[in-house]
């Protein structure tokens, strides 16, 4: 019996077929992104889909996480402090009496959102790092990196001072990010230092990235970021420079007139630095419509007298940002800062996280703690004046300066973003101010607990004391 | 090792004239089925001219044989040696034998009529060489040969051919497993073809396994074969229905009795936590979709899909399937790799098969119903208003034409007395099959064209129907030398259905039915829908009628293609390429017009459309070769698979505010409307091979592996090797165990292990992505991060371990089978907790844990009465099986903590428990298992978890066991088959799961709850929404998450009875056809069962599983 190689011609040729197929198909399992989604890589493949990551990580501060780092960031730092209660409605006894569970879904839910920007932000700057030489354009990527740099310090920012030392995330690796220890404040200032001076380098003077609008941020917004963390850090040199910068571009900025001041957050105002838009669907801001809300004829969200008594009557603050309501023989007040709210239509209003007002008085607060009490007190002035109050003592000694500066922050920023309780905090007058209202009060207090389940899920974190 | 040298013909001419002719198929065929490849060439012996320069005597033989046409028959080993030079013009075959071999130690004999010539060493002439083969004259391959009372044997290689020394008067014992043993004297002839005729017993009977074919009796793995005569038995819309209780370790569930409703199968339990738990199905060789096309490829984003699901398998017709089988362990599943860990399906439809043309012609008409509609009962007229009045008098609240309509505005003396159940689920539905189907051909082409048709309407009332139309046909032509083999095979299957299954509706109407309250007004005093103001927040449902208004079709097309191309060059060796299209598309739309709108709700008329595809391409290249070495025959196989899946989702539009109702089908004229999209993309690559080695029919040993790449996992973790071994030993072959044990006709010991995988995950899932976001900012549309990347994301790895025994009794009329089988899925696929520093709170990611399914199955198949004319068989199978969740790292920390144990079952049913009515209070009560003085709503972890809650195991709701009994009686042209299904298992009422507080909303619910009513001294009921410990409404929220609502639901379910008859060949010649037969089927006759609920099987309130009776006639021309 025998063989004979020519009879197996197609055999050989159905061979080599085979061989060529399997050959070819080396990277066969290659797949196509979806339609739907966008895999991280092919975002960072052109301009369009950088700018819409970019819109992404604006948008989801604010819309998707509206509630939490708008509303309440503003209302449960203001009842950690002495501004705000909640006579009805929901439960945020944990807050007004500083006893937050470790379980709060309110706090679990704002360590979440700071950090769901700052992926997005991680994601952009590696994203644009990593993408092919010549696929973006050089002014587009570069600002890209900046912004992104300045929404993570911004975030960091909150972090630490909400809770003290907190996981320092730079990358978007979750093996990484599952594991950290929390970094020190000082380690965490420092990563916020360095992207707020890597951010004002590059960013533009200008609004051109978001049309003249005043949305996306631009040079002084992260000035006026860097003179807060300058601040906060006893800088009080660098804090004074960047607020001079910001205060000195008056084509740009300038303090809304007394007679305007009922719109301090309309859109583009004079005053505002960096504001977020609020969605097209919605068109009001999260603030316009939860602190405008009653229950009957009680508000959910109230200030607290000890607030209201600190307004001279006639301070154009105290009429044109409070609103009352009369119930039960009680008068209540609350936040009118933002006016529009589900009932209104065609959105006029912006959410203002940075506006000048603060410049003046991080620049006073600077002044008088590098002896330039004169300065300190022009500055000041401003505030008051615009307010419809009178100069303040010129001849006051610092230390009666520096009350009044945390006084003016107070009535100022009321309900605005954590300033009252950060003010607190850092000039160290928690313990005084809040010890001699709140009967419960501990030194520990000042920050809130790490989130339970983050501590279940990464066994590095720690909590922090006072709280079990 | 030559086969072909009968045939002298031109090869050259003839491939050529062979290409040519497969176009002419491709396209003539049908019209010419059989005589294009007739060939008729017979050239007769001729004389020869040839020359030889120091050649190798085999390569002369050779050449002789070819220039002369005679097949040559020689010893390759013992010519080898001998050099031959010579030159011959024009010679006779023998005058050049006669020159080359004078001085060789060979003579021949020539046997002009067999056209053989046989080379005979001159030393020994008493070798004899032969050729066994089947009926069908295919050769056999491993057929024993021995000489009777001499110790002397060999067996027949892949080309059948034998040879062995043997003298004359010698005899030959030809013996081969389920063929008959047969003897053949030697004589002076040198030749032997041998036939075998066969001896076919169910042992034997071919069973398609991964890529290729075996049979019972010789297969290493568990598979168990579903033939088309045990489909066509049962009137089943889809397919899986067949498989139910007939499979030993399959459980079938179905979800609903709406025609086309979903059908969940599982294969030993579930070994998986997020992964998808169905089999793969196969379809001649394509991978089948196994989720519903609008869920698969991980699609989200479409919601227009029947609440009672659907099942991708509804689009393949019954009656064109001629097998199913279904892998289970790892030897037979381990050559499907990271796709094989839940089991394998193969289903295999039919092809023609050679002879005269057969006309195939069935008609069918049939009558559904649904079966016992009042199983269980809702709260009569006067029991529920006494608990709903009890409610607000408990409340102190006063009942008003607003809160209460039904104490208030409705008729409380019982005049409407409208059976709901009756009216919305109680229709009788027609079910009617016709098929036809032609086939035939010749030994070189067969062919099959069929077409089918089937309609069935609703139970429930209204003009709702399911159709389906099919055409399938297959074409297998074969060369004349039989090398080439070409086969096609295509299905298009059309269906379309409209239901009530609708977007955002209730359209369970069995459900529907009986939660309404009873004294539910239909119409008011204009005859128009009664409605009231559903604002009060009281009243679960519409208007009843309501659904009768919205209109939901959907329409599905299936092409199912498939071609096989097999080249055989040498006996033994098969080259083939199976290349395999399907698509399958679905349209829905479902449109709410607005006299089905609660005109208090404000709500417009709305519309919603949808349109998926799946796309599978898969191209299988595969080389198996079978060769004797030693005493076994040994066979391997080695092949790639390429696999492409498009899953696409063009649209699906959600149409809101339409003005009017006249412009529902055109979604731009929607108020507003909303566009979702989806697609996504998979693919699969995988080389495998497979070894198998036979000695003897009684040792076999069995070792597969594959690698595979999948798009589904990321570039670290895409390739990933799996492997079995698997051996059976049949010691019924042993002389030791014929001697002692006459009695056992067959023993087989098998036993396998191996790993298997499971890549049942969406798409992309180990990337990091953006989706669009519904928001822009500042006019530039945004998309945002959706998915942070694992890139070690990985598939399931399922180690299986099987050993089975097999056991066949007096002359195999009883046969047992047994397994055990013990399988571990390690690192399982979980959505995995992070802390939201990385910017998302989980990720799906491996988990190190155990998931174990452990179970043993059973069946004996008894010939119990085997009489011409009289036979009786009966079939019984069952299965005891179960899944546990042994370890888990990091457990406490998963968020299946709160509703898993660890060593206990992946089902296990965790509540209160009931320790009836406290006399204190006179509301129910319930253990504190944790001793900590409160029974707190809110305690609801596993106490043994925790220690802290009060829930503890009540049971699982896995079933404890499963299987079937059929009985098949034959008596002269009857044929009768009886099955019974059945299933032991714990279910909650489920008729209870849905009920609220008693008294709270106007609705009905269980007629038990009244007993409740009574034992609580009514105080159960109640108008106070008050989740405090100890209140009414937590007390009964907790009686329906305790004991008290579990039930037993194990039942018996006599589902099919088949009855046919076939007439008699007088009556059968007379009307001048080949066969006809009239036959009754029914299914679902008769549930026994003592479960509180609807249906045992579906367990929630779905409309349950259709009692089926249809009668049908059948002949072939």
């Amino acid at each position: 019996m025998t063989c004979n190689i020519k009879k197996y011609g197609i055999g050989t040729l159905l061979l080599l077929a085979i061989a060529i197929l399997v050959y070819g198909c080396k990277d066969f399992t290659d797949v196509a992104a979806p339609s739907n989604q966008l895999s991280t890589e092919t975002v960072y493949t052109n301009d369009a889909t950088l700018n819409s990551a970019i819109a992404g990580m604006y948008s989801t501060m604010a819309n998707d996480n509206a509630q939490i780092i708008q509303t309440n960031l503003s209302a449960l730092t203001s009842m950690c402090a002495d501004d705000m209660t909640y006579p009805t409605g929901n439960d945020y006894d944990g807050f007004v009496n500083n006893s937050i569970p470790i379980n709060d879904t309110n706090v679990a839910d704002m360590w979440a959102a700071f950090y769901s920007s700052i992926y997005q932000a991680n994601s952009i700057i590696y994203g644009v790092q990593n993408s092919t030489q010549g696929a973006l354009s050089d002014s587009i990527k570069q600002n890209a990196t900046a912004e992104a740099k300045f929404i993570r310090a911004f975030c960091y920012f909150y972090l630490t001072n909400l809770w003290g030392d907190v996981p320092l995330a730079l990358t978007t690796d979750a093996k990484v990010n599952n594991s950290l220890t929390r970094s020190s404040q000082s380690a965490v200032y420092t990563q916020i230092i360095k992207d707020l001076v890597d951010a004002k380098n590059i960013l533009r003077k200008d609004y051109f990235f978001s049309s003249s609008n005043r949305t996306r941020v631009n040079k002084y917004g992260a000035m006026a970021l860097l003179s807060r963390v300058y601040l906060y850090n006893k800088d009080w040199k660098n804090a004074e420079s960047y607020a001079d910068s910001v205060i000195e571009k008056n084509t740009i900025y300038n303090l809304l007139d007394p007679s305007e001041m009922s719109g301090i957050f309309v859109q583009n105002n004079q005053e505002a630095i960096w504001q977020l838009s609020s969605s097209s669907t919605t068109e009001y801001t999260s603030e316009g419509s939860y602190f405008q809300l009653v229950n009957g004829e009680i508000p959910y969200y109230a200030l607290t007298d000890d607030l209201i008594k600190n307004f001279n009557t006639g301070d154009n603050r105290l009429t044109n940002w409070i609103g009352t309501k009369d119930a039960d023989g009680t008068t209540w007040h609350y936040p009118l800062k933002y006016k529009q709210n589900a009932n209104s239509s065609g959105a006029t209003e912006y959410v203002t996280y940075l506006r000048l007002a603060e410049q003046y008085l991080i620049r006073a607060e600077a002044r008088n703690n590098q002896e330039n009490t004169n300065g300190a007190v022009l500055d000041l002035d401003v505030i008051r004046n615009r307010a419809g109050l009178g100069n303040f003592n010129s001849s006051a000694n610092q230390q009666a300066i520096d009350l009044e500066i945390e006084k003016e922050c107070r009535l100022e920023f009321f309900a605005e973003y954590g300033h009252r309780w950060f003010d607190l905090k850092r000039r160290d007058r928690a313990d005084s101010v809040l010890g001699a209202q709140k009967s419960g009060w501990k030194s520990s207090d000042v920050l809130w607990p790490i989130p339970s389940t983050e501590i279940t899920n990464n066994h590095n974190l720690t909590q922090n004391s006072g709280y079990k | 090792m030559k086969k072909n040298s009968f045939d002298p013909s031109n090869r050259w001419v003839k491939k050529v004239n062979f290409v040519k002719k497969l176009f002419l198929v491709l396209l003539l065929l049908q019209l010419f089925p059989v005589q294009i490849f007739a060939d008729t060439n017979q050239d007769p012996p001729k004389l020869i001219s040839l020359s030889f320069d120091n050649e190798k005597l085999s390569e002369t033989l050779v050449k002789i044989e070819q220039a002369s046409g005679y097949k040559l028959v020689f010893n390759y080993e013992d010519v080898e040696s001998y050099r031959i030079t010579g030159n011959f013009v024009k010679k006779q075959v023998e005058d050049v034998l006669n020159t080359i071999l004078k001085d060789k130690p060979f003579t021949y004999k020539v046997q002009s009529q067999k056209g053989i010539v046989v080379i005979i060493p001159k030393s020994n002439n008493q070798i004899v060489y032969g050729k066994v083969t089947d009926s069908d004259k295919n050769p056999l391959l491993g057929v024993d040969i021995t000489i009777k009372n001499k110790s002397r044997g060999t067996i027949t290689d892949a080309d059948g051919n034998f040879q062995i020394k043997a003298s004359e008067k010698d005899i030959l014992v030809v013996k081969f497993i389920s063929y008959k043993t047969k003897e053949v004297q030697i004589t002076d002839d040198h030749v032997y073809n041998i036939q075998l005729a066969s001896n076919v017993n169910t042992l034997d009977e071919a069973m398609v396994i991964a890529y290729g074919k075996s049979s019972k009796r010789l297969s290493t793995g568990d598979v168990s074969t579903i033939s088309s005569k045990e489909i066509e038995e049962q009137p089943v819309t889809n397919i899986l229905q067949a498989l139910s209780g007939r499979v030993p370790g399959l459980l079938m569930t179905e979800n609903s009795g709406n025609p086309g409703g979903a059908v969940s199968v599982q294969i030993r339990g579930v070994g998986s936590l997020l992964s998808g738990t169905n089999p793969l199905y196969i379809v001649d060789g394509v991978p089948y979709l196994s989720d519903a096309i609008y869920k698969s490829g991980g699609n989200t984003s479409s919601s227009l899909a029947p609440s009672y699901g659907s099942s991708p398998l509804n689009a393949l017709n019954p009656s064109d399937i001629e097998s199913i089988s279904v892998l289970k362990d790892a030897d037979a599943t381990a050559l499907y790799g990271s796709k094989g860990s839940n089991g394998v399906i193969l289903i295999t439809t039919k092809k023609g098969t050679a002879g005269k043309t057969k006309v195939d012609v069935s008609i069918s008409q049939g009558f559904s119903e649904t079966s016992d509609i009042h199983r269980v009962k809702p709260l009569s007229l006067d029991q529920y208003l006494e608990i709903r009045r009890a409610a607000y008098a408990n409340s102190g609240t006063t009942p008003t034409a607003y809160n209460a309509p039904d104490l208030v505005s409705w008729d409380t003396t019982g005049k409407q007395n409208v059976d709901f159940m009756k009216l919305l689920v109680g229709k009788t539905a027609q079910v009617t099959d016709a098929s036809t189907s032609f086939s035939g051909g010749s030994q070189q082409t067969v062919f099959l064209l069929s077409g089918t048709w089937h309609k069935e309407t609703s139970v429930i009332p209204g003009n709702n129907y399911y159709n389906r139309g099919a055409i399938h046909f297959s074409i297998e032509h074969t060369s004349l030398n039989k090398k080439f083999t070409a086969t096609i095979s295509n299905s298009m299957i059309w269906d379309a259905g409209n239901n009530a299954g609708q977007v955002f509706q209730q359209s369970d109407l069995a459900g529907y039915a009986f939660g309404l309250a009873p004294n539910h007004p239909l119409y008011d005093s204009t005859g128009n829908l009664y409605w009231y103001s559903s604002n009060t927040s009281n009243s679960r449902f519409d208007n009843p009628l309501s659904y009768k208004y919205s209109t939901y079709t959907t329409k599905n097309n299936n092409l199912l293609g498939n071609i096989l191309l097999k080249y055989t060059p040498i006996p033994g060796l098969n080259i083939r390429l199976n290349t395999s299209y399907n698509k399958i598309t679905a349209n829905s739309k479902n449109l709410h017009y607005s006299k089905g709108i609660n005109p208090y709700s404000g709500v417009l008329p709305s519309a919603f459309f949808q349109e998926n595809t799946s796309e599978t391409l898969n191209i299988e290249p595969q080389i198996d070769y079978t060769q004797n070495i030693w005493k076994g025959a040994f066979n391997i196989l080695g092949g790639a698979s390429f696999q492409k899946n498009d899953y696409n989702q063009p649209y699906y539009i959600v149409g809101t505010n339409y003005s009017s109702d006249a412009l529902l089908n055109n979604p731009q004229a929607a108020g507003s409307y909303y566009l979702y999209t989806f697609s996504s993309q998979y693919k699969y690559q995988s080389f495998f091979g497979r070894i198998n080695y036979n000695i003897k029919q009684k040792y076999i040993l069995n070792v597969n592996y594959r690698w595979d790449a999948s798009s589904k996992f990321g570039k670290n973790n895409r390739y990933g090797s799996f492997a079995s071994v698997g051996g059976a030993w049949i010691f019924s072959q042993e002389n030791l165990i014929k001697k002692n044990f006459p009695i056992l006709s067959y023993g087989k010991l098998r036993a396998n292990y191996g790993s298997t995988g499971n890549d049942q995950v969406g798409n992309y899932e180990y990337m990091d992505t953006y989706s669009t976001s519904y928001y822009s900012y500042n006019n530039v549309s945004s998309i945002v991060p959706s998915k942070i990347a694992n890139p070690d994301l990985k598939w399931e790895v399922n180690k299986k371990l099987e050993i089975g025994l097999d056991l066949g009794f007096f002359k195999d009329r009883i046969l047992l089978s047994g397994s055990w089988f013990y399988n571990r899925t390690i690192n399982p696929i979980v959505s995995a907790p992070l802390t939201t520093v990385t910017g998302f709170s989980s990720y799906t990611a491996n988990l190190d844990a155990v998931i174990r399914q452990e179970g043993e199955e059973f069946t004996l198949t008894t010939k119990n009465i085997q009489k011409p004319n009289f036979n009786w068989v009966t079939d019984f199978n069952i299965t005891f099986a179960d899944s546990k969740l042994t370890s888990f790292k990091d457990f406490e920390n998963s968020s299946y903590y709160n509703t898993m144990v660890l060593g206990k079952s992946t089902s296990a049913i965790y509540g209160f428990k009931y320790l009836g009515i406290d006399p204190a209070t006179s509301l129910p009560k319930f253990l504190d298992a944790n001793n900590n003085g409160t029974n707190s709503y809110t305690e609801t972890y596993p106490a043994a978890n925790k220690g802290a809650g009060d829930y503890v195991y009540l049971g699982k709701s896995n079933p404890d066991f499963y299987g079937g009994l059929n009985n098949s009686f034959s008596y002269k042209g009857f044929q009768l088959d009886i099955f019974v299904q059945f299933v032991g298992h714990t279910m909650k009422k489920s008729i209870m799961a849905s009920a609220s507080v008693p008294g709270y909303n106007a609705s009905n619910m269980y007629n038990g709850v009244y007993d409740l009513f009574k034992e609580t001294n009514g105080k159960i009921a109640t108008r106070t929404f008050n989740y405090t410990d100890g209140s009414p409404y937590v007390s009964f929220v907790k009686y329906l998450q305790s004991d008290a609502v579990l039930s037993d639901a194990a039942y018996a379910r006599l589902k099919n009875v088949s009855l046919s008859y076939t007439f008699g060949q007088n009556l059968i010649s007379r009307l001048k056809i080949s066969s006809a037969q009239l036959y009754l089927r029914a299914q679902n006759l008769y549930t026994l069962t003592k479960y509180k609920g609807l249906d045992p099987e579906t367990g929630s309130s779905f409309v349950p599983p259709l009692r089926t009776i249809t009668f049908g006639v059948k002949f072939s021309l």
